[in-house]
């Protein structure tokens, strides 16, 4: 296995507060990652500073050993690197077709392949073609969550992060969404990153975990290893797990 | 462009269009005083149009029509009037230079992340700039044209109905491009349209600098339709406010939204304008206050909303009673 | 005003303590602007217009009464119930709405404003025959009138009280909460919709104020809100958002800019130069010179 990305001693703040804390973080091509943590633990900080919402005040980011620190997000996104949003950020005057064609736009010139990729995107997380032809202001906030997420897919990149895309389903929509998720990390080859605090999701999902309190990562490992350690059982006893 | 013009949809609307302007000339010809109103609304309507490029696609509210559209008349007119170019040369000459300049101003505004209010007060503040430095750098004199390329009323609306044609497929083609998708992405979310690999600066510049051609290009037609190539009319903050006016309640991008809202809110109002203002001054922008805080309360999407709420309308009142389960 | 032939000291001197008279009643004018803006979140276009019917109900009233301070009283209790009546009416319907509806529909309301007072007053300017204070003030060298001073003194009065209020009454600190985070401040037990709706109102009598102190020296017609709206945005804008201080310190600038533009250049090049700062400063300086937030 080869390291598809990597951080060295990532560190942000935001005025006086270390959000993010000489992170070194490593995923590996063609995993299921985790990264958990309490609110405020500064994960959805670290994936906005690997995929150039902010830019890092110190410490580097390599993807395919390819220095990309500073990136902005359009650049970021074409060289692989896609992501969802932890609060959906829907397109609500298009339809989800269109929005979701956009997407495909960056990769496909022509309008008629981008609109098949979309489509083939769409059904695959279970669209119905009516739904397709809604508006975003029409639509659940599940399925929400769901065109955020074919926006992502259908730029067909190397690296997912998927940022809380649980929180709020009910436990039957969680387990559709695992063999979803399985579904698309195996057969469109993409690794993917699960930002989450739904502890049995994640355990589920992922291949290993990364676990981050105060803007460290303070474990890593198998999602064994990482039930046992203590560090990770004391942050997460202030918690509802 | 080609490929998106032999789509039956479009084929029907442009036949409508032309049947549209077509009808108004000859319900007009006659009488030179309506003509010119008419011409006056199908040259508005281009405007808004042009406008709806930046601000119903790309979702910026543009307070700089005037302006762009001054800068294009003077250097068109200059060119042609001075210099002696042919006037279509002068014409592409004067977008050019407003394309150039709304370059040179936006670059900087989207590098620094001007948007919004900001962005609206930056190109307003920019039309009176532009107003006052033209008037220390020529005087408060209006220049009149000396070499009229269009002759006669009827000439002046074909070119204008030409223009509005042009600037209505224009539209089209970047609605149905990838340009068209993007910019809406950036009106709807531009994190989330930079996210997923949207160059957001460089599209809505390009945006803003196709606009600011087309209404460059424009400004030659409004000169040869007032007769003079520099008048205080040119960088007026009141006409760009009531053109991001009609393109707001014509539904942001929305094509037939914005004609229908240039030529009938628009028509009405001016007609108010010309027929009551000994009467009662500003009737026409009294309209426009009351439609834009009607609507903003009522169906904040504009006119295609109140249309989509009557073809729902329309759909379930056809529905047979008690089937619904 | 006035047009001096040499451009010597004094014509500065006056030119720069006319800027800081003028620019003290600019801050006011645009405190309330700042208020509605930094709480409720409101992008209000029509800022300048509710200044100027403001500033023509004053010179109405006081016109028939012959009592300024009758005018002011009853200005300040009609546009009491004008502002409570337009957030109720208006600005109720556009809240947490995109920027753009918000800018459609207080743009709406200002033309309604403009054209309103257009309609019933026509174009010509219109000032008050006499002032409170019509008699010169001498302070050192400068000679100033007195009803300037009292401008200037009564505008900075009120913008240091408005940071009282905002600093250490129980509803301004809410209406702070409010605007650091609506639904911690809902949680915490404010009334959010009555904060919203009195800081609306609040916003409108201090500009209501300024209406009344701008008609002490200057004249109104149907287009003053116009330039007095994008003169209280360049305020904020230079200002930032939340302080006081900030407000006053850019409506000194302006004001001395435009006092200053109006001797050096023509009455219409007086604008370049603040416009050009406002530009500049919020492509450069988003939040303002002084700005927080």
């Amino acid at each position: 296995m080869s390291t598809l990305l990597e951080t060295r001693k990532l560190t942000k703040r935001f005025g006086g507060i270390i959000a993010v804390k000489e992170v070194d973080f490593k995923v590996e091509k063609g995993v299921i990652k985790g990264l958990i943590g309490p609110n405020g633990s500064g994960k959805t900080t670290l994936i906005n500073c690997i995929t150039g919402v902010h830019r890092p005040d110190e410490g580097r980011v390599f993807f395919e050993s390819r220095d990309i620190t500073g990136l902005p997000p359009h650049r970021a996104a074409k060289i692989g690197v896609a992501r969802t949003w932890q609060i959906v950020r829907p397109f609500k005057k298009m339809t989800v077709l269109e929005a979701v064609m956009t997407s495909a736009l960056i990769r496909v010139k022509d309008l008629s392949v981008a609109r098949s990729e979309a489509v083939d995107v769409l059904k695959l997380l279970g669209f119905t073609e009516e739904l397709m032809n809604r508006r975003g202001s029409d639509i659940t906030l599940v399925q929400h969550k769901l065109v955020d997420l074919a926006r992502a897919i259908v730029l067909k990149p190397k690296l997912l992060f998927i940022d809380e895309i649980a929180a709020g389903l009910r436990p039957v929509e969680v387990e559709g969404l695992i063999d979803l998720l399985r579904r698309v990390h195996r057969e469109l080859d993409i690794t993917i990153v699960v930002v989450e605090h739904l502890m049995t999701f994640i355990m589920k999902l992922s291949d290993e975990i990364a676990v981050m309190h105060e803007g460290q990562l303070i474990a890593e490992g198998s999602p064994e290893e990482v039930a046992k350690n203590p560090r990770v059982v004391e942050v997460y006893l202030g918690m509802r797990v | 462009m080609l490929r998106s013009l032999r789509r039956r949809g479009l084929y029907l609307r442009l036949i409508g269009l032309i049947v549209l302007l077509a009808a108004m000339y000859i319900a007009f010809m006659t009488n030179k005083y309506y003509l010119l109103f008419i011409t006056n609304l199908v040259f508005f309507a281009a405007i808004v149009l042009a406008w709806n490029i930046i601000g119903g696609y790309a979702g910026q509210l543009d307070l700089g029509t005037t302006g762009y559209m001054g800068v294009g008349a003077i250097v068109s007119s200059i060119l042609s009037n001075n210099i002696g170019l042919h006037p279509l040369i002068s014409i592409i000459l004067g977008g050019l230079s407003s394309a150039l300049l709304a370059g040179a101003i936006g670059f900087p505004m989207f590098r620094f992340g001007v948007r919004e209010v900001w962005y609206a007060l930056s190109t307003a503040a920019i039309v009176v700039i532009l107003n006052n430095a033209v008037r220390l750098l020529i005087g408060p004199y209006e220049y009149y044209l000396r070499v009229r390329p269009i002759k006669t009323y009827d000439e002046l609306y074909l070119a204008t109905s030409i223009a509005l044609v042009l600037v209505f497929l224009l539209n089209h083609a970047v609605n149905n491009s990838r340009l068209g998708y993007y910019l809406k992405a950036i009106r709807e979310d531009e994190l989330a349209a930079e996210a997923i690999g949207v160059d957001t600066r460089r599209y809505k510049l390009l945006a803003l600098m196709i606009y600011a051609f087309i209404v460059g290009s424009l400004g030659y037609l409004y000169v040869v339709m007032i007769g003079y190539f520099y008048t205080y009319r040119f960088f007026d903050t009141g006409i760009s406010v009531s053109i991001a006016i009609l393109g707001i309640i014509g539904g942001l991008g929305s094509i037939e939204g914005c004609l229908v809202s240039a030529f009938l809110l628009r028509g009405v109002g001016e007609y108010l304008r010309t027929s009551l203002a000994h009467i009662i001054p500003g009737l026409h922008l009294l309209l426009y206050g009351a439609v834009l805080i009607t609507l903003g309360v009522v169906e904040p999407e504009g006119i295609p909303g109140i249309a989509r709420r009557f073809t729902t309308l329309l759909k379930t009142t056809k529905r047979p009673m008690g089937v619904v389960k | 005003m006035f047009e001096p032939t040499a451009f010597d000291l004094s014509a500065i001197g006056t030119g720069v303590v006319n800027g800081l008279v003028l620019g003290s009643l600019y801050a006011l004018a645009s405190l309330g602007l700042a208020l509605i803006f930094g709480v409720l979140d409101i992008i209000n276009f029509a800022h300048g217009d509710i200044l100027m019917i403001s500033s023509y109900i004053v010179y109405l009233v006081a016109l028939s009464t012959g009592n300024p301070w009758i005018a002011l009283l009853s200005s300040l209790a009609l546009f009491a119930l004008f502002g409570a009546g337009v957030y109720r009416g208006i600005i109720h319907y556009v809240l947490g709405k995109e920027p753009l509806i918000q800018i459609a529909i207080t743009v709406g309301l200002g033309l309604i404003l403009q054209n309103l007072a257009l309609a019933l007053f026509r174009a010509e300017p219109r000032a008050l025959p006499s002032t409170l204070f019509p008699y010169p003030l001498s302070i050192g060298p400068l000679t100033l009138s007195a009803n300037r001073v009292f401008v200037a003194l009564v505008s900075i009065i009120l913008c240091i009280l408005v940071h009282y209020y905002s600093t250490r009454t129980k509803l301004g600190l809410a209406s702070r909460a409010v605007a650091e985070n609506r639904e911690a401040a809902w949680l915490m037990g404010i009334n959010v919709p009555l904060i919203y709706m009195a800081t609306f109102t609040i916003g409108v009598l201090l500009t209501t104020t300024a209406a009344f102190l701008w008609m002490q020296i200057g004249p109104v017609d149907p287009y003053l809100g116009t330039i007095f709206g994008l003169l209280c945005w360049i305020i904020v804008a230079l200002g930032g958002l939340g302080g006081v201080a900030g407000i006053i310190a850019s409506g000194f600038i302006i004001g001395v800019l435009d006092s200053l533009g109006s001797i050096f250049l023509t009455p219409s090049g007086k604008y370049i130069p603040m416009y050009i700062a406002f530009i500049l400063t919020i492509w450069f300086k988003p939040r303002g010179l002084f700005g927080r937030r």
